[in-house]
């Protein structure tokens, strides 16, 4: 074709750049038209515009009035001030950045530039270097964006963000071992994040290796969220938005965090600046329920179903408070509503599992259960509960392979890793016990309890290849010397002393112990036996069929 | 206009030889000038296409109002030109428009019977029925309709007969032979759930539709064509059902390499998927470990249509997905090994389309080069707030338009599948402003060049004729249509390879492409310079390989299964 002239794209967005430039020059601020905003945003722009206008000199004013736009999807006008800015202070690389932010949704190339005006300034800002290098990427000039990512290295040699943006370069130029590295790498600093598991299921296939890529692909489905890196300047600027939109995306992030005071915080403002939808009674009604504020969770909840009935969310969140407060049957209504109203949400799944667990119908919880995660099988709470559902019902070993499936995706959190250390004991898998609680308490050494049962089965396994009593000895003095009034420590510490050998120590501690938990009978009864034991000279072994303990032994 | 197929003979053996001891430079265009001239001229008004698609817009901002809608762009009456069905929303049915021979339209929906009352979406076409004509499936949100054609200009609803039971926001849909049968199963895309009780606003605080992630999404549905007229939802049993989306865009081709019918979605806010055929009337969803999930960067996009297509001349069928502004339109090109990997960047597809909202895309040969060019029909779902005051536009006095029209896009492939926007004065495809959905190329007026129709959200279907003939400026072509006989009916899924000039081109037969459209399956090469064609192999969709004799330019040809040469599946044509 022989048309050789400018996409539309790239004239309208010099247009726009020209007038920008034109009227940054002339200190014409931009005008908004706001009549259809939220009152609250309109103030909010008006304040900081008039901020501008006493102090039009100000390159900070500048900024803060694009900022306050660009916080509010403004992006045009917010540019128009950025520019404002960085005529009066180009030192400053905030406006730069904040502008290479605004551009990237429109034109890629005046996003680039900016980014490389604030790069001059060297910031010392690796989210800067990594949408630097982002940008450059989609430009295709792989060689400054690998600079830009090498660099946001140099300010932190842990950054994920930096080690995926090389490995994205190495794939485009075929270096498939060297973006293996880098992902793997990024996968080791954080084993949570999706992008990485996509990349390296994607470099695992194109390197042949189905098994790996297949591992990375499941481990790609478990890990939804999709991390961005941290940039101060940007949430700084995002923070300013006064809108419904913006309090209910704060509200969202906040309790993705576990913040959920402020995310209460935040879903309150959304309702105070409009009259509020399903979703938005349904988001305050989840959190106030986590917070314990059960009526005005209640409350909510029902003004939420008020507007929609069928509202999946509501009817399965309403159910599930029910279940917490053991109205069952009110919660079974809720729930089978939810599930009819759409088969496929898992999270009314979920809670109907847990009300079956909570009556006690072990098998319907676990179809519930099972169900559910196979239609998300990212639902932690959902292996959890599938577990306690198959030890409910007799069936240990399907619990632990429960257990197990969990410790696949989360092969590093130690509750999962204390309760599968529980199960394994409780089937008399001592060994395995031993590993997965040794891992848990190697995450977390403060773990009392999973200490407790971890010296405990060191000291008492049935099979001498799997006791360490050495270290059994160690942990259980430890333990002691903190607590001398627990009447558990003091059992522990026995059945260590026992384990090595050392029958009078064994006895002068159970001794101890019965004297400490001389008004619990059953516990007295119990330690009477171990007493017993040592008198004869004899070590306490659990049995080789496993035995019932619980984590708060 | 006079029926302007015809078969050729079959005894060109010697023009097969030569064929095969040619040499193969699959990136170049076949012109000796690189660049002919692609011009399209509006022409609705002149050819008499009067529609007007409403949506029902009422400020209360449902979703729905602003997804719509599609067209198909078929013979209906086999007479050899092109029919247009338009499809509405909101108040008004929609409209049929038969071709006269003068090249005008005239409505006939009356006549027709497909004045579907519904919130309409898109359309679907497939010959259900294996007797030689196009039927027609109907989306709605709502109650879907499946026509009948009688082959005598009228078509019967025969949805509650057929046990269609279609009763979401179904989207876009494809016919296609799932279990080898040889009729043509039906594959429905749905979208989300009910859009009626969620309100929204902007970051800005001002009204503006939900993105879908406000919403839940709905598992898609598959119908199994028993044969007589009646389908069997295999929807749960296939492993469809299990997973909720909101799809969008669907192509239903052989993606795994295996010759069965493979199901792609383009999924608006989530990953896409790709439903690989396992043979047993089931499926695997394998959008990651095929590579079409997730764009480069490993993020899901908001994908809206899909084009399919060679641009890179390798022979593998590649594929366009368009997505929301902010994001990139992007380009996966498919390789030997069956991976779909993210060309974006590297075709020089990803900047030009940030500041665009695309919805439907062709991949289609612009200017008869023999290279694919590429069309994007946009428009927001999204106000861009205070972009009225920032443009000097706030004298418009369409506040829908206002808030939510773009500019289309079209894109040249400069011969190497790298491309480059070519939207010049000349181009009125790109020059109104509208919010365009539904996008379909076909030969309207039987020039052997590619003319598009566009359907506009609130805004009349649009017509844009190619004129490169007009100026003198077209390269040569050759329109194939690829008839199974013993099936009565195109051969969809089939594969047509032409070799010309000492390279291989190549085309899909299929119906569904694009957004919430669908088209006559004749396939278009563009041929340049050259005088005519030295091969024709057809893969059929049972992975038959069959070779047809050289052909002139110029021409559209019939070519029917069995008449020319079986050849050997394992021969590689790259």
């Amino acid at each position: 074709m022989k048309h050789g002239h400018l996409g539309w794209a790239s004239i309208a967005f010099g247009l726009m750049f020209l007038l920008e430039a034109l009227v940054a020059t002339s200190n014409e601020i931009p005008r908004i038209d706001t009549s259809d905003m939220e009152s609250r945003v309109i103030a909010l722009i008006e304040e900081t515009r008039k901020e501008l206008e006493n102090n039009i000199d100000a390159a900070v004013a500048w900024g803060q009035l694009g900022r306050v736009l660009h916080a509010h999807d403004l992006t045009e006008a917010a540019l128009v001030c950025y520019e404002g800015a960085i005529r009066r202070d180009d030192g400053d690389y905030r406006w730069l950045y904040l502008a290479a932010v605004a551009a990237s949704g429109g034109s890629l190339a005046s996003s680039g530039e900016y980014f490389g005006k604030a790069a001059l300034l060297q910031p010392d800002d690796g989210a800067f270097f990594i949408g630097f290098g982002d940008v450059l990427t989609r430009l295709g000039r792989y060689d400054e964006a690998r600079n830009a990512y090498q660099k946001a290295m140099e300010i932190d040699d842990h950054s994920i963000f930096a080690r995926i943006g090389l490995a994205r370069l190495a794939m485009i130029r075929g270096g498939l071992v060297d973006a293996r590295t880098l992902l793997e790498r990024a996968r080791d600093l954080s084993p949570r994040h999706n992008n990485v598991h996509t990349l390296l299921a994607r470099v695992y296939r194109r390197l042949g290796n189905e098994a790996l890529a297949s591992e990375a692909l499941w481990l790609a489905r478990v890990h939804k969220k999709r991390l961005k890196p941290h940039s101060p300047v940007v949430s700084a600027m995002a923070g300013l938005t006064v809108s419904a939109r913006g309090y209910r995306r704060l509200g969202a992030r906040q309790a993705d965090f576990g913040n959920l005071a402020d995310a209460e915080s935040a879903y309150r403002q959304v309702l105070i600046i409009r009259a509020g939808s399903p979703g938005d009674f349904g988001n305050l009604a989840t959190v106030l329920w986590k917070l314990g504020k059960h009526d005005e969770a209640f409350e909510h909840f029902t003004r939420g179903l008020r507007l929609n009935p069928d509202h999946v969310e509501l009817l399965s969140g309403k159910g599930r408070a029910f279940v917490d407060i053991g109205e069952f049957d009110r919660a079974a209504v809720l729930l089978a509503n939810a599930i009819i109203a759409d088969p496929m949400f898992a999270g009314a799944l979920l809670n109907s599992g847990v009300l079956k667990l909570r009556q006690g119908r072990f098998q319907d919880a676990v179809e519930h259960f099972e169900h559910a995660l196979t239609l998300d099988p990212s639902l932690y709470p959902a292996y959890l509960d599938l577990s306690s559902a198959y030890a409910g019902s007799g069936r240990l070993e399907a619990a632990a392979v429960a257990l197990q499936r969990l410790r696949a995706i989360e092969p590093d959190d130690e509750v999962v890793l204390g309760k599968l250390g529980l199960m394994q004991a409780r089937r008399g898998k001592y060994d395995e016990a031993i590993e997965a609680l040794a891992h848990a308490w190697e995450l977390k050494p403060t773990d009392g309890e999973t200490a407790i049962l971890l010296a405990r089965l060191l000291a008492t396994a049935p099979n001498a290849g799997s006791r360490d009593v050495p270290r059994a000895l160690d942990m259980a003095m430890d333990l002691y010397r903190i607590r001398p009034h627990d009447a558990g420590l003091a059992d522990l510490l026995a059945m260590a002393y026992a384990a090595a050998g050392e029958f009078d120590k064994a006895i002068r501690l159970s001794e101890r112990a019965i004297e400490i938990a001389r008004n619990k009978p059953r516990l007295v009864h119990e330690l009477r036996m171990h007493l017993d034991l040592y008198r004869s000279r004899r070590p306490l072994y659990l049995p080789d069929e496993g035995v019932e303990m619980a984590l708060d032994c | 206009m006079p029926h302007r197929f015809f078969v050729p003979s079959t005894n060109a053996l010697a023009a097969v030889a030569l064929v095969l001891a040619g040499s193969i430079t699959p990136n170049r265009p076949l012109a000796s000038e690189p660049a002919n001239a692609a011009i399209f001229v509006d022409v609705t008004s002149q050819v008499g296409l009067d529609f007007q698609h409403t949506s029902g817009v009422r400020g209360t901002y449902q979703l729905r109002e602003i997804m719509g809608s599609g067209a198909a762009l078929f013979d209906y009456d086999n007479d050899g030109d092109l029919d247009i069905y338009l499809i509405n929303s909101g108040d008004g049915t929609n409209r049929f428009f038969e071709q006269t021979p003068d090249g005008s339209f005239r409505d006939v929906t009356e006549r027709s019977g497909l004045g579907d009352p519904g919130f309409g979406m898109g359309t679907a076409l497939g010959d259900i029925d294996n007797d030689g004509d196009l039927d027609i499936f109907v989306t709605n949100v709502g109650a879907d309709r499946l026509y009948l054609n009688d082959g005598h200009g009228a078509f019967a609803d025969i949805t509650a007969m057929a046990g269609i039971e279609g009763s979401h926001w179904s989207s876009s849909a494809a016919f296609c032979d799932i279990d080898g049968d040889g009729y043509l199963d039906l594959y429905v895309a749905t979208y989300v759930e009910s859009d009626t009780f969620e309100t929204c606003t902007n970051q800005a605080g001002e009204p503006d539709y939900c993105p879908p992630s406000t919403y839940r999404g709905v598992p898609d549905q598959l119908y199994l064509n028993n044969g007589n007229g009646t389908f069997k939802n295999i929807s749960k049993t296939s492993g469809i059902s299990l997973i909720a989306n909101s799809g969008l865009g669907v192509v239903c081709f052989d993606f795994s390499g295996d010759h069965r019918n493979d199901v792609l979605i383009a999924n608006d806010g989530e990953p896409n998927h790709l439903w690989i055929n396992q043979g047993d009337n089931t499926f695997q969803e394998r959008g990651l470990p095929f590579g079409v999930s997730v764009n480069f960067f490993g993020e899901p996009e908001a994908s809206m249509g899909i084009a399919l297509g060679d641009v890179d001349g390798d022979l593998d069928l590649d594929v366009l997905m368009t997505h929301i502004d902010s994001e990139s339109n992007t380009l996966y090109l498919k390789t030997q090994a069956n991976l779909l990997i993210d060309g974006t960047i590297g075709a020089d597809l990803g900047h030009s389309s940030v500041p665009f909202t695309g919805f439907g895309t062709v991949f289609f040969d612009a200017d008869n080069d023999g290279d694919l060019d590429l069309a994007i029909a946009n428009g927001r779902v999204r106000k861009s707030p205070g972009r009225r005051q920032m443009t000097g536009s706030n004298e418009e006095p369409d506040e829908f338009i206002d808030a939510y029209a773009e500019n289309n896009l079209m894109m040249e492939n400069r011969g190497s599948g790298e491309f480059r926007t070519i939207c010049g004065d000349s181009n009125a495809f790109c020059g109104s402003l509208e919010v365009s959905r539904g996008l379909l190329a076909g030969d309207i007026d039987g020039d052997g060049d590619l003319d598009l129709l566009v359907t506009n959200s609130n805004g009349p279907a649009r017509l844009y004729r190619n004129q490169s003939v007009e100026v003198g400026e077209k390269g040569a072509w050759l329109e194939i249509r690829v008839v199974d006989p013993g099936l009565n009916r195109d051969a969809i899924g089939a594969l047509v390879r032409v070799f010309v000039d000492g390279r291989w081109l190549v085309r899909p037969v299929i119906h569904t492409t694009s957004y919430l459209s669908s088209a006559d399956a004749t396939v278009h090469f563009g041929l340049g310079d050259a005088l005519g064609v030295d091969a024709v192999v057809v893969v059929w969709p049972d992975g038959v390989q069959e070779r047809f004799p050289s052909m002139k330019t110029n021409h559209s040809v019939v070519i029917q299964k069995g008449h020319g040469i079986i050849e050997l599946l394992s021969e590689p044509h790259k």
